[in-house]
């Protein structure tokens, strides 16, 4: 009994330090994602699915791994996907502003191996959204 | 919260009905009823009014209950103040219960819910194959031919042909398996994403809640995070370890934030919630799980998120007969996310399926 409780409250404190140390913006909105770096968001939101380190992730069905995904090399596919999704993916269009979608997008074509040029903006975002 | 939300909006319309606001709406006989009407549903008092007293307290509860003997007499409580009622958002948990699926009898299967498919499985027996993973779904005028591999033994096609499919595949999953099927319901296949869910079970060292705080099943709304806490509706005082629903969130921002946590650190994350609840999750909590469904290999999300208008153009084209392949399942109904949605899928789509035959 003493010994389930003192595990239990250590699995509790170190999870703890570990949520800390992941976004702060988690959890900051029920009605928008509240992290406004490319990292948060992905943080927050993509990595639900795409798996940390963009690795994707088979089952039954899979989620592409966008580590060295050279479709990524296309900003309009990418701002296409988040806005309005495909398939099994949402559209998170409502749930980002110009400048997340901007931020995310050029989160994921600059890391997990990709380094793909052209910035994308706000601006961009806001011509894709139409 | 309940009484408070009756009281004052019945107290607002009677004022409405008192001065003549409704006259062209309501006949001045069905005022009378009315005014009666919302005297009894929000215990107003003599003039119309919701107030603190002894009417008002029976139905939000009192300062001091009324008892016996000589310490018996009651003291009535203050109603909170209408815009504190309003602002405070509670109201909107007043409406899960008032819904039509919630409203008949639920009884739970002893074990949870997959007891009932593990009875279907044990009532169909050898017929199914399990570890087989759909690569492909073919046909043509005379047959389906199923190409699938041996998950055990991977790499290795395997066959299965007969003469109809009813394929109650997961659209999360279908959409990306090759199925030789129309453009029309292949668009439909397409056009439905999946919704996030997230259930967290936490357990304790003792019913707490029946302990302390008298709660009996039932269910605390937060807009906390984890949006509720459950209580089990089954062992009422029992003296040993329990399990509370930890936290339970479907669509939205929260449930897709869970999902991308650890398991760890889901669990963390509903007891830091639950703990601004009930405080005894400090001394009390063991141990628990987090299910986040898109993190479910065989479904990859909740269930199908349809919209009004992806309903109004593809829903049909969905459930249609393609040549020799049909489909079933919860995102084949007008009941997502409930087990009853797929029963009723598959019964419907077997009966057209029938007279198909029949005809020949």
């Amino acid at each position: 009994m003493q010994r389930c409780y003192i595990f239990g409250l250590g699995v509790l404190l170190a999870a703890s330090s570990a949520l800390a140390q992941s976004t702060d913006a988690r959890f900051g909105s029920p009605t928008r994602f509240t992290a406004t770096t490319g990292e948060g968001i992905y943080a927050d939101l993509c990595q639900g699915c795409h798996m940390a380190g963009g690795r994707g992730a088979t089952g039954a069905g899979a989620y592409p791994a966008l580590a060295q995904d050279p479709r990524l090399a296309s900003s309009d596919y990418v701002l296409a996907m988040v806005i309005r999704g495909r398939k099994d993916m949402p559209a998170f269009g409502d749930f980002l502003n110009d400048d997340q979608v901007a931020a995310v997008a050029n989160f994921v074509r600059s890391h997990f191996g990709n380094d793909f040029p052209g910035e994308v903006t706000a601006a961009g975002v806001e011509a894709a959204r139409r | 919260m309940q009484a408070d939300f009756s009281g004052y909006v019945s107290e607002l319309l009677a004022k409405a009905v008192s001065q003549h606001k409704l006259d062209e709406l309501v006949t001045a006989e069905d005022q009378e009823i009315l005014l009666q009407a919302l005297r009894g549903f929000g215990a107003l008092d003599r003039d119309y009014v919701y107030r603190a007293g002894l009417g008002s307290s029976n139905r939000r509860g009192f300062d001091k209950e009324p008892g016996g003997g000589l310490t018996a007499v009651p003291k009535a409580s203050e109603p909170l103040a209408l815009s504190d009622v309003l602002k405070s958002g509670l109201w909107q948990n007043l409406l899960p219960g008032a819904n039509y699926e919630f409203q008949t009898t639920l009884f739970q299967p002893v074990g949870g819910m997959d007891m009932i498919a593990r009875a279907f499985a044990r009532e169909v027996g050898d017929l199914i194959r399990y570890n087989a993973k759909v690569k492909a779904i073919r046909q043509d005028e005379h047959a389906v031919e199923v190409v699938y591999e041996d998950t055990a033994d991977p790499g290795k096609p395997l066959t299965a042909t007969a003469d109809w499919c009813l394929c109650t595949i997961p659209l999360s999953v279908l959409s990306q398996i090759d199925i030789a099927v129309g453009a029309p319901m292949q668009n439909a296949i397409d056009a439905v994403p999946y919704a996030p869910a997230l259930k967290v079970g936490l357990q304790f060292r003792r019913r707490f809640w029946e302990q302390d705080d008298g709660i009996y099943g039932g269910i605390s709304y937060t807009d906390l995070p984890i949006r509720l806490i459950g209580y089990p509706c089954t062992g009422y005082g029992d003296s040993g370890k329990a399990v509370l629903l930890g936290g339970y969130t479907i669509f939205g921002i929260y449930a897709y934030e869970f999902t991308s946590l650890s398991p760890a650190e889901r669990v963390a994350k509903a007891v830091a919630d639950g703990m601004q609840i009930h405080p005894q999750y400090a001394s009390e909590f063991e141990n628990g799980i987090a299910v986040a469904w898109h993190r479910n290999p065989a479904v990859l999300g909740c269930s199908g998120a349809w919209t009004d208008a992806a309903r109004k153009e593809h829903y049909e084209n969905l459930c249609a007969l393609d040549g020799r392949i049909l489909l079933a399942g919860e995102h084949a109904s007008y009941l997502p996310g409930w087990q009853e949605g797929a029963l009723l899928s598959s019964l419907d789509a077997i009966g057209r399926l029938h007279r198909r035959v029949l005809a020949g």
